[in-house]
């Protein structure tokens, strides 16, 4: 259905600044992929000298190679941590009261509200006593609590879209 | 033991055990570390309070917050309401240009902001270029510079809101204020205004609750004068090595935080869609 909305101002000038708003999210971002064709080592938007050499400094390096491997290391490591008992919670959050559940969900989202740097001391002090600072194992461990509530959130919404079918009794 | 019971048990256990053991305790710890060191000590909390410094930066990190979820609703509404204007497929091409940002790392994004407004930057190149202006203008190591790059990040938690609210008014009524003789300007302000500020206040608190956290903007784009208490706390760990008052400090942002998701989850309970919170 097309949803027709009565504005107060001209589509022209409300499209002007709705799509300036949306440029300033969006440009910043893109900026980045022209810049990394260059071949200077200082910033350009447009490359005087466009190549791959950036590209090439990066493959090429070892250190880059082993911080690029940690990182998809962490990156899977966290995913499957996070899904599989974001996915839990979200399956359990449906069989609960709506009082209880609000409350509940709340809770599991607060590690996206509590400010990075409060988790990331209290994690280190933790985490230094398990032995764990300084290992992939433990990176892997604070990311999927900071990734677990995106888990809860978009399978929760996904399945309240699904219609309630009734269990036979 | 009931069957629904143990279903409840199994699925929900091991997520609230793995949540209490790796973000639950650590933050009791800092709770614990802030009052005992070794024995119970307010003298912690009494140095923050009586430190004319870091009375400050709490209140300059309340400022930018504030500055930050301002600037946040006059960019985020015309937007919401541009894309509450426009057709579903359009609206959903468009709201790519808010989703995509949010899958860039944070300090690339503000790596970007840097090279974008520094002295030799982007924007005062071009400025320079087109005879704007005449010597480059400083537009980080500042106040500006902060509140740029946040406003920039931080936009997504106020449009979402925002247009789902918007999106939530039925057309009906904008039609029937319309049909009964009111200016475009009239319905606006008394039809679609009011019913669209529950989400401006979800978008709003959500925008300054994230804002009293930020770390990495102010540390890269803010001067001296823009620490926040999340750099503090850093600077307390790393350079002076001073634990049970990095632990204060965390202590009360921790606190304010959660008071005011508190408020945010009861003010909007059942008053907006669930995933409002996270984009």
């Amino acid at each position: 259905m097309r949803r027709r909305v009565i504005r107060f101002v001209p589509r022209a000038a409300l499209a002007a600044a709705g799509g300036s708003v949306l440029a300033f999210l969006v440009v910043p971002v893109l900026t980045v992929i022209p810049m990394s064709f260059s071949s200077s080592m200082t910033f350009e938007l447009i490359p005087t000298a466009p190549g791959l050499s950036q590209y090439q400094r990066f493959f090429a390096s070892p250190e880059w190679m082993v911080a690029l491997g940690r990182s998809v290391q962490v990156a899977l490591g966290a995913m499957l941590v996070a899904t599989v008992l974001g996915t839990l919670a979200a399956l359990g959050l449906r069989r609960l009261a709506t009082r209880t559940r609000r409350l509940l969900e709340a809770a599991l989202i607060a590690p996206r509200i509590v400010p990075s740097i409060v988790f990331a001391v209290a994690a280190y002090y933790v985490f230094a006593a398990a032995g764990l600072v300084g290992t992939v194992g433990g990176l892997i461990l604070a990311h999927s609590v900071l990734a677990f509530p995106f888990v809860v959130v978009f399978v929760g919404s996904a399945m309240a879209s699904i219609r309630r079918w009734r269990r036979p009794r | 033991m009931k069957r629904a019971t143990l279903a409840r048990l199994v699925l929900l256990g091991p997520p609230l055990a793995f949540l209490l053991l790796t973000f639950v305790l650590p933050l009791l710890r800092v709770i614990w570390g802030s009052v005992f060191a070794p024995d119970f000590t307010l003298e912690f909390y009494e140095r923050m309070w009586r430190t004319p410094v870091y009375g400050r930066v709490f209140w300059i990190t309340l400022k930018l917050s504030f500055l930050t979820t301002v600037f946040a609703a006059l960019l985020g509404y015309p937007a919401a309401y541009f894309l509450d204007t426009v057709k579903p497929r359009t609206r959903q091409v468009l709201l790519l240009c808010v989703i995509v940002p949010f899958f860039l790392s944070v300090l690339v994004r503000n790596y970007v902001w840097m090279v974008l407004l520094q002295r030799t930057g982007l924007v005062n190149r071009v400025l320079s270029e087109w005879g704007v202006i005449g010597a480059p203008l400083d537009l980080m190591y500042n106040e500006l510079g902060v509140l740029v790059a946040m406003v920039n990040m931080l936009l997504p938690y106020m449009i979402f809101p925002i247009l789902s609210a918007l999106l939530a008014i039925p057309p009906e009524l904008r039609h029937a204020s319309a049909s009964l003789g009111a200016h475009p300007a009239k319905t606006f302000w008394r039809v679609t205004l009011p019913l669209s500020m529950p989400g401006v206040a979800a978008g709003g608190l959500l925008v300054f609750i994230v804002s009293l956290g930020f770390f990495i903007t102010p540390a890269l784009l803010g001067g001296p004068r823009q620490m926040m208490v999340s750099n503090l706390i850093e600077f307390s760990v790393r350079q002076v090595l001073n634990w049970p008052f990095a632990f204060a400090l965390a202590n009360t942002l921790l606190i304010g935080t959660l008071l005011l998701y508190a408020i945010y989850i009861r003010a909007l309970e059942g008053r907006m869609p669930r995933t409002a919170g996270l984009p």
